[in-house]
């Protein structure tokens, strides 16, 4: 059990490309923190740089008070959960479980009792005597699980577990891994490129990008104040409308003007505007934008229904938009209509720095 | 017209056609005539045949050349095939590190291999030579040996020469197949047991070594009857001496064959060899079958 | 271990100079083929010749019968390959592709053929070439040389064209071909890479056969290499090694020049233990 520090993390390959531009990042003891990004995001590289699989270029891993970084795996006290599971073909479940007491020479009473906590645990009894190849995915993956619990470690990775899993199968899994890290209360690390997985499991999300963090947060911020156009065009699906645009100063408001499209902003956010450039970028989300048919310039091209909820593709002039509308919307393709937001609702980004200028109102 | 299924049926036996023809004309028959053979007393001028029974076979367990003959062959398998896997995984392990040039290394190392037989021992013998070739000065000069070492020209000397050979003509077809193998193991499954706390040793005895059991299986297999029935190494090195101490049963067939010219006792030689074959195959089958059923 | 530190260093020096080691055989016989013959007997030995000459590859050329034996190796390899291919080509896809009472027979039967040792079949084959009257021709070492080259290429063809989609047969029957002409239009292409390995290891294992060579042809103009030069090994009291090496030199040649083209496809194939040994 230990809290996990990233002090100036660094990774550049062999061949010159730089993995991770100095990392820092403090996680909690407890945390169930994720790592989230796309690939080639440095995501994978820090969470190997944590287990020791890979050594950093510079830069300090600390557990609790202790620095890790040059320790080997083993050293380390970590558990980890592989994308492919990586179960010892040739061993049964048991053996499996066994192999992390064994190697660490613990006795074959207290090897048996943690066997037993975790078989209970996860429900994988009836596979003890099976090898691998006879499981299914799934049950793989509940004893690369129990692999990794059978130890006390001070740190819990996870490397995309659920990836290799098919969609009903991997919802079911989501809610597992919330109910084991309440239960073993242990300082989980995630790395995922599913931002539903990272949504829904983490205590904290941290967003990379290029080898670049760009946000750590806890979901619900991530969602409501992404830091930059990255990570609020990545969190959020579908994913949220940006259009490029300028501030300009419309009578007695500040509004947003972009061709085909001036919104408002409310009073109380030309504060915060102050010393903002002229040209930004507005983000609205699609739960945020409503379309009305009728006369407008807005164009249906696609109405996707999913029986509980229905997507609406438009087109705007050159622009592509897209916006929620319940399930009983009457909008068909090729109708006309017109979109309306809140301005309180509206994100404002740099359109230099991508940054976010400010969020959307609270309620 | 024949309906689908039918026609299909007689396109596939047409295409294997030349090859059954091939193989009852060119194997099945003389396999057949072998036997016959073996049951004959043969007169070489007349070729006329004699029908003898089992007396050739009985005449050749009692000879004690045969006897010889077989455990020469015994001991030449076992030690060559043993060397060839030890020195082949040991060779294999070295290359699937981080090699500079691994498939240059890897195409060198084939080259004993590929050669003609005729080809490694032309060179083998010029290198053993008694008076100038190189290993004796070699030796002598580092003062391992104070004299040159006859290495063909004595027992059990000669034996051994050919034994070392045999294990550097053939053991890159080991290294081939077991670093194909090697390079195919799933890097996790290392760094799983890196992380459970696990040695280099626990490593190599815990997931090199099962991962390999398959090809190792196979590759002893296959060696094993590869160098039963192999001829023109240990002829061409030794020529089965000195006297007899390096001659190997398909040496045997040759001789009795074609150089005493008693084609129903060579026969007779032959008919034993194929019955270990039948054997070798009888297990390589079984060993296959039991594989594919765990895969 | 890391690029760059002594143990990394290290290991590629003890891994090359084991391949050197197991190369230099090779490389003393190219040492020797261009050594004079004062020279190749001088003692103590030069690892690399002094007065470095071509001379025994000349003397091999015009004095000996050389290039016959080479010609007639070239002749009986090609014959062998061409021969073996179009028949295990055609039959390697008859046993993948369908299914026909006697198929898992014939398929256990080509696989005991290719562990079949060769003096098995000497005599009956020896007697039989003689009896149609092919004694001491080199078209009855072709025939007898399918014994072994047929069974091999079989069961590499095999393999590669059982690693060729079915799918694209399937396709090409869909748009109207026959299965002939999906054979000759979609799978003979895909499979050529492995065809043309399959030749060359073919060739290769004709180039190195010694003792059928030995038994059925007695006449020295129509012998093939391997047991050509090694008679000139027996001949003279006084062994010319720097000659025998010089031949050596040459007769490897054609193999590492197969092997060359071969390099990719080698480690793929042997996994089923795909070469004779």
């Amino acid at each position: 059990m230990a809290s996990v520090t990233l002090e100036t993390l660094r990774r550049v390959f062999p061949d010159g490309t730089v993995g991770l531009h100095g990392l820092s990042l403090d996680i909690a003891d407890g945390e169930f923190l994720t790592f989230l990004g796309p690939s080639g995001s440095g995501k994978t590289t820090t969470l190997r740089m944590i287990a020791g699989l890979e050594h950093p270029t510079s830069g300090v891993i600390r557990f609790g008070a202790r620095r890790v970084e040059t320790l080997s795996p083993a050293d380390r006290n970590v558990a980890m959960v592989f994308q492919n599971y990586a179960l010892y073909p040739h061993m049964t479940v048991r053996r499996n479980l066994e192999y992390p007491l064994r190697k660490r020479r613990v006795p074959a009473a207290e090897r048996e009792t943690r066997i037993a906590e975790v078989t209970a645990l996860l429900q994988i009894g009836a596979l003890l005597d099976r090898r691998p190849r006879q499981l299914s995915g799934g049950q793989q993956q509940r004893v690369a699980l129990g692999r990794a619990m059978v130890r006390p470690s001070d740190v819990f990775l996870l490397d995309e577990p659920l990836s290799n899993l098919d969609a009903e199968l991997r919802a079911h899994m989501r809610a597992e891994l919330i109910q084991l890290h309440r239960t073993l209360n242990r300082t989980m690390i995630y790395v995922t490129h599913d931002q539903m997985e990272a949504m829904t499991m983490s205590s904290r999300i941290a967003v990379l990008s290029q080898g670049r963090l760009q946000q750590a947060a806890t979901p619900h911020e991530i969602y409501h104040a992404p830091a930059n156009r990255f990570v609020a065009t990545f969190v959020g699906s579908p994913a949220m409308n940006m259009l490029a645009g300028s501030l300009e100063q419309r009578g007695d408001f500040l509004c947003f003007v972009s061709p085909h499209i001036t919104i408002p902003l409310p009073a109380r956010r030309r504060a915060e505007l102050q010393g903002a450039p002229a040209a930004v970028i507005a983000g609205i989300r699609p739960d945020d934008l409503r379309f009305t048919g009728g006369d407008g310039e807005a164009r249906v091209s696609v109405v996707e229904r999913a029986g509980h909820e229905a997507v609406v593709w438009l087109t705007l002039g050159a622009q592509r938009l897209v916006a929620r509308a319940p399930a009983d919307t009457r909008a068909q393709a090729g109708d006309h209509g017109t979109l309306c937001v809140e301005g309180g609702k509206v994100h404002l980004f740099g359109a230099e720095d991508q940054a976010r200028l400010i969020g959307p109102c609270p309620a | 017209m024949l309906e689908p299924q039918r026609r299909d049926q007689a396109l596939g036996m047409a295409l294997l056609a030349p090859t059954v023809l091939l193989f009852a004309l060119l194997i099945f028959y003389p396999v057949a005539q072998s036997l016959f053979l073996s049951l004959h007393r043969v007169s070489t001028l007349t070729l006329r045949t004699q029908w003898i029974g089992l007396a050739n076979f009985r005449a050749l367990f009692a000879d004690p050349a045969f006897r010889i003959s077989f455990i020469n062959t015994l001991i030449w398998t076992v030690s060559a095939v043993s060397l060839q896997l030890v020195l082949g995984v040991g060779v294999a392990l070295l290359l699937n590190g981080r090699l500079v040039g691994r498939s240059a290394a890897r195409g060198l190392l084939l080259f004993p291999y590929l050669l003609p037989t005729a080809v490694a021992v032309l060179v083998w013998r010029w290198l053993f030579n008694d008076l100038y070739g190189l290993i004796n000065y070699a030796l002598m000069s580092i003062g391992l040996i104070s004299a040159p070492v006859p290495w063909l020209s004595q027992s059990p000397n000669a034996m051994i020469t050919v034994i070392l050979v045999g294990t550097w003509k053939f053991f890159p077809f080991v290294v081939i197949a077991v670093l194909a193998r090697l390079q195919s193991i799933p890097e996790s499954l290392y760094e799983a047991a890196r992380i459970d706390g696990a040695g280099r040793w626990a490593q190599f005895w815990d997931i090199t070594l099962p991962q390999l059991a398959g090809v190792l299986s196979v590759v002893i297999l296959l060696r094993s009857i590869w160098d039963f029935k192999e001829f023109d190494l240990i002829y061409l090195m030794t020529g089965g001496g000195p006297g007899i101490s390096t001659q190997t049963l398909p040496i045997l067939v040759y001789r009795q064959a074609f150089q005493l010219l008693n084609f129903g006792r060579g026969a007779a030689v032959a008919v034993t060899m194929f019955g270990f074959m039948l054997l070798f195959f009888a297990v390589h089958v079984w060993v296959t079958r039991r594989r594919e059923v765990e895969a | 271990m890391r690029r760059g530190t002594v143990g990394f260093a290290l290991y590629n020096l003890l891994v090359w100079a084991l391949v050197l080691a197991v190369v230099f055989p090779l490389l003393w016989m190219i040492s020797t083929a261009l050594k004079p013959n004062d020279e190749t007997f001088a003692i103590p030995p030069t690892l690399i010749p002094a007065h470095p000459t071509l001379e025994q590859f000349r003397r091999l050329l015009v004095e000996t019968p050389f290039i016959t034996y080479f010609l007639n190796s070239v002749i009986v390899g090609v014959c062998t390959t061409l021969l073996v291919i179009v028949v295990a080509v055609a039959g390697a896809y008859g046993l993948v592709r369908f299914r026909f009472p006697g198929r898992t027979l014939i398929a256990h039967l080509v696989l005991f053929t290719y562990m079949l040792p060769a003096v098995v079949l000497l005599l009956p084959l020896y007697l039989t070439i003689s009896a149609i009257g092919l004694a001491n021709s080199l078209l009855g070492l072709v025939i007898a040389y399918t014994t072994f080259a047929l069974p091999f290429a079989l069961w590499l063809l095999r393999s590669f064209i059982a690693g060729i989609p079915v799918e694209l047969e399937q396709a090409a029957m869909i748009d109207g071909a026959g299965r002939i002409r999906a054979f000759i239009e979609v799978v003979l292409p895909q499979a050529l890479p492995g065809i043309i390995s399959t030749a060359l290891f073919s060739f290769v294992l004709s180039w190195n056969e010694y003792l059928y060579a030995l038994v059925f042809i007695n006449v020295d103009d129509r012998k093939t290499l391997p047991p050509g030069v090694l008679t000139m090994l027996n001949q003279n009291q006084n062994v010319e090694w720097a000659l025998l090496m010089a031949a050596s030199v040459l007769m490897s040649v054609p193999v590492l020049v197969c092997f060359a083209f071969l390099q990719k496809h080698l480690t793929r194939g042997f996994g089923a233990g795909s070469v004779k040994g």
